[in-house]
């Protein structure tokens, strides 16, 4: 006794509130979008010679990695270097505002740096 | 042409520069492409056309990047993607990031113009939706609400973090249903 009735348009205004069936009405309706002439423009556009060189790109990168260690491992004195790091730490800092300058300065730059990096690699 | 698996058209068009290959292979995606490419112009057909053009030729340079355990479909999306922000932020488009207001009704010519069919007006009723997100929001979105790719897919092929994700879809269909109902009053 208490069902709500509804007219046709208010019931035409809930369905076109309804996102998910906006959404779903577009995908049954999709439109096929083919045309013999688009494929032909791409294809004419095509470059003729096209260099693809990341196998041999790659195989450079790997023989210049192992001739890179193999030289690391022979001519590399690891126990000096990690001498010298450690004495390079200082016992005792002290903040100037030098040094907070170029510490946020040096921050910035990584960020940015990092930023570019990220843009690139999406490009 | 027409018989052979999308892989074996690939693998032809990278090692033989097969370009009748590459072309079935455009005749195959054209149509998903360039419907997606119209949702995130507005629906300009014109430029929407032009960028998946660009997007096919792009994708044809990097083939030999392409990994065979993913969709091609999808790769091609993500190139087709990458080519409508470039053009985004080369000609500063439609970038109004209307997500905090209430979205604006679309103009009356478009919603009374007798000669459009429905169903053409319901795909330009999408996009208008659509464009007044911000153009990553609005990839999220399409992906989302029209190819029903997951959550985690969408994050792989837009390479974005999947709580970004999250964050555009929830953002993103509150402001659609927003825009709905500003449009019915």
């Amino acid at each position: 006794m208490n069902e709500k009735k509804i007219t046709a348009s208010e019931f035409e205004r809930q369905r076109a509130l309804n996102l998910d069936a906006l959404l779903e009405q577009t995908r049954v309706m999709q439109p096929t979008l083919i045309d013999d002439n688009f494929t032909k423009v791409v294809v004419n556009r095509l470059p003729v010679n096209v260099k693809r060189g990341k196998a041999s790109s790659t195989m450079f990168d790997f023989v210049g990695l192992i001739l890179g260690l193999v030289a690391a491992f022979l001519f590399f004195d690891s126990a000096a270097f990690i001498q010298n790091a450690i004495s390079i730490i200082p016992a005792s800092l002290t903040l100037t505002i030098a040094n907070i300058t170029v510490a946020i300065t040096a921050l910035f730059a990584f960020a940015w740096a990092g930023w570019w990096t990220a843009e690139k690699a999406i490009n | 042409m027409q018989q052979l698996d999308d892989s074996i058209l690939i693998e032809l068009a990278i090692e033989k520069n097969d370009q009748r290959a590459f072309g079935e292979l455009v005749n195959r995606h054209q149509s998903n492409l360039r419907y997606s490419m119209r949702q995130l112009t507005d629906w300009n057909e014109a430029l929407a056309d032009d960028l998946v053009q660009e997007a096919f030729i792009q994708a044809f340079k990097e083939l030999h990047r392409f990994r065979k355990q993913a969709k091609f479909s999808s790769w091609l999306y993500r190139i087709g993607y990458n080519t409508f922000l470039q053009h985004v932020r080369r000609k500063q488009l439609d970038t109004e990031v209307l997500d905090d207001q209430p979205l604006s009704a679309p103009e009356t010519s478009m919603e009374q113009s007798s000669s459009e069919s429905s169903t053409s007006l319901l795909h330009k009723r999408v996009a208008r939706l659509l464009a007044k997100l911000d153009p990553e929001r609005r990839s999220v979105l399409h992906l989302f609400l029209h190819r029903q790719h997951t959550q985690q897919e969408i994050s792989d092929i837009m390479g974005v973090p999947l709580g970004t994700v999250k964050t555009h879809i929830n953002r993103g269909r509150q402001s659609l249903q927003e825009g709905l109902v500003a449009w019915q009053e």
